[in-house]
């Protein structure tokens, strides 16, 4: 035996006792942590923390699970409440607000521009003629949509029409205008019958019926006065090309027992206040005006050949706030005036 | 001094002979120019008097005679115009050019009264089209008394969900046809109106009875007093409503 050896077993034997006893403290320690660790208890944060089954209070921190935010006593040396941080929590996208949209009833569609109309995730008819379809082009029961032709068509994914037919310039359309109402002033004047007028009462005062009026400048449609009145066109079938800008002021245009056609070579606006107008609308450019709840309905049609000008808007924007619904009765009552005739010359000898 | 006198009368004669066969040109020259310019002006009279006598003719629907009634201050011609039988179960239109369109009538027009019928033969009508270059679309809108019926084809599917034509026409010059079936059609139809979609194209209508007639036509047959003759034939569609004016836009 070294001389280092008997050391060593001589301080073995004075110490045996200590050391059997650390030994053991060690042993029974290794065992309790994991016990302490496995009782730690887990409570959803922003509650006050009962104490554990163990006896142990809170204070508790948070950790995050990965599917949520829970607390734990990571040591039970403070008799706390758990309250966590507030969670920062993902912030809820805020909707984009949907602007003004338009619907139609019963048309075909084609434009030189693109078509953004945002339609909301949730539709509110108009009224008894619209439906809560989220789709552009509705239609009655016995009847078929048209196309929707455009440069591009943004709806805000709702449907185009029942039949879903439409094209866009990335599937080749491209479209010019062949006929303004300037275009039809000039055919009107060459080859239609026609009288001029100055203003609506000449109508009236005239009994022009069936027929094509012309104005000289800008044409006021309201109910003010016995010039500009509306009901001069009771009982009319006209087409009024209008050499300037026609303003309806009307809050309702719906002649009586009437077919009118307004072609416009310059601007068409409607006041503010107009809800209806029955009656096809035609003009290189038309407002629709401004509201903050109030919408505007066409029974007829409506062709804004360059620019429509759309301020409108309900307070609950899920409703159209343009409705149009195209009539085809008023095409058939002004067939002959509202249109072109087609020739074909040969010269045979 | 002899030869010398000789030579100046030759010289004298040549110049003559020279001056003589310009003025002699000249003088031709113009007899032509205005007998050319007067069978002209023939031709020009009697064309716009054969014009003038089919237009007549279109108007009052009827027979017209140059130098009588509307057309009694047109002189030194003869002849007129007589209307033109249209009733045909076939009809060609004109070209009707990219995005616009043609109004086919299925229901009797009166242009006098300006008025439509109401009523149509429940027959399948056949429509063909074709271009050489690129293929038309066709959106067709089907005007009944109560409801109004649409149809889209495209041959090159670029209408999305378009329908596809056949390739088969009664006139096998064309390249494509659609029928609007008869159950649609049925007794109630007034006007079928065809846009011209991607391209132009040439309308064929076909159906198995004559159609109701698409406008009015006269051809006109004048001769003028120095003998020059003119025929001419004038087609007049019923009104047509363009397509500027009927599709919805914005």
């Amino acid at each position: 035996m070294t001389e280092e050896g008997g050391f060593v077993s001589l301080y073995l034997r004075m110490y045996r006792n200590k050391i059997l006893t650390g030994l053991i403290l060690f042993l029974i320690c290794l065992t309790l942590f994991p016990l302490l660790n496995t009782a730690f208890s887990q409570y959803v944060c922003n509650q006050n923390c009962a104490p554990n089954i163990y006896g142990c209070n809170a204070p508790l921190t948070c950790y995050n699970t990965g599917t949520t935010q829970v607390c734990r006593n990571p040591n039970c040396l403070t008799d706390v409440d758990c309250v966590c941080p507030t969670p920062t929590n993902t912030p809820t996208p805020t909707p984009t607000p949907i602007p003004k949209w338009s619907k139609l009833k019963d048309a075909s569609f084609s434009s030189i521009n693109s078509l953004s109309n945002p339609m909301p995730a949730v539709v509110v008819a108009y009224d008894g003629d619209d439906n809560t379809n989220r789709t552009f082009i509705i239609t009655a029961a016995s009847n078929v949509p048209g196309s929707v032709d455009a440069q591009s068509i943004d709806l805000n994914g709702a449907s185009k029409s029942s039949k879903d037919w439409y094209t866009t310039a990335a599937q080749g359309f491209s479209k010019t205008t062949s006929m303004t109402p300037t275009d039809f002033l000039s055919y009107v004047k060459s080859r239609k019958d026609y009288s001029n007028i100055t203003n609506l009462h000449d109508i009236s005062t005239n009994g022009y019926n069936n027929k094509i009026v012309v104005t000289s400048g800008n044409l006021t449609v309201d109910d003010s006065s016995i010039n500009t009145s509306s009901s001069n066109l009771n009982n009319k079938n006209l087409v009024i090309v209008v050499f300037g800008d026609l303003q309806m002021n009307t809050v309702s245009f719906a002649p009586t027992s009437a077919n009118i056609a307004f072609l416009v070579t310059g601007k068409i606006t409607f006041a503010d206040t107009t809800t209806y107008g029955k009656g096809i609308f035609v003009a290189p450019t038309i407002d629709i005006g401004t509201s903050a709840n109030q919408g505007l309905k066409i029974v007829g049609n409506l062709i804004a050949q360059t620019t429509l000008t759309n301020n409108r808007k309900w307070a609950v924007n899920s409703k159209p706030s343009l409705f149009i619904l195209f009539d085809k009765s008023q095409y058939l009552s002004l067939l002959p005036y509202l249109s072109v005739s087609n020739y074909n010359w040969q010269q045979l000898k | 001094m002899k030869n010398r006198k000789s030579q100046v009368a030759l010289i004298t004669v040549m110049i003559l002979a020279t001056i003589l066969t310009l003025v002699l040109s000249a003088s031709f020259r113009t007899i032509v120019d205005t007998q050319t310019s007067k069978l002209e002006e023939e031709n020009q009279k009697a064309l716009a008097a054969a014009e003038a006598a089919v237009e007549a003719s279109i108007k009052e629907n009827g027979t017209t005679t140059v130098g009588q009634g509307s057309l009694e201050n047109i002189s030194g011609i003869s002849g007129g115009a007589t209307v033109t039988s249209l009733a045909d179960h076939t009809f060609t239109s004109n070209r009707v050019e990219k995005n616009n369109q043609y109004t086919f009538y299925l229901a009797n027009y009166n242009p006098d009264t300006k008025t439509l019928g109401t009523s149509s033969l429940a027959q399948t009508v056949t429509i063909c089209f074709q271009s050489a270059t690129t293929n038309p679309a066709l959106e067709i809108t089907l005007l009944k008394v109560a409801s109004i019926k649409r149809y889209v084809v495209d041959p090159s599917a670029r209408i999305t969900n378009a329908a596809l034509p056949s390739s088969i026409c009664p006139d096998s010059t064309y390249a494509y046809s659609y029928d609007i079936p008869s159950a649609d059609i049925s007794t109630d139809s007034q006007l079928i109106i065809v846009k011209a979609v991607f391209n132009g194209t040439k309308l064929y209508f076909s159906r198995s009875s004559n159609f109701e007639l698409q406008g009015k036509a006269a051809t006109g047959e004048v001769t003028s007093d120095a003998g020059v003759s003119k025929k001419v034939y004038l087609f007049q569609s019923y009104p047509q409503i363009p397509s500027d004016f009927f599709d919805t836009s914005f």
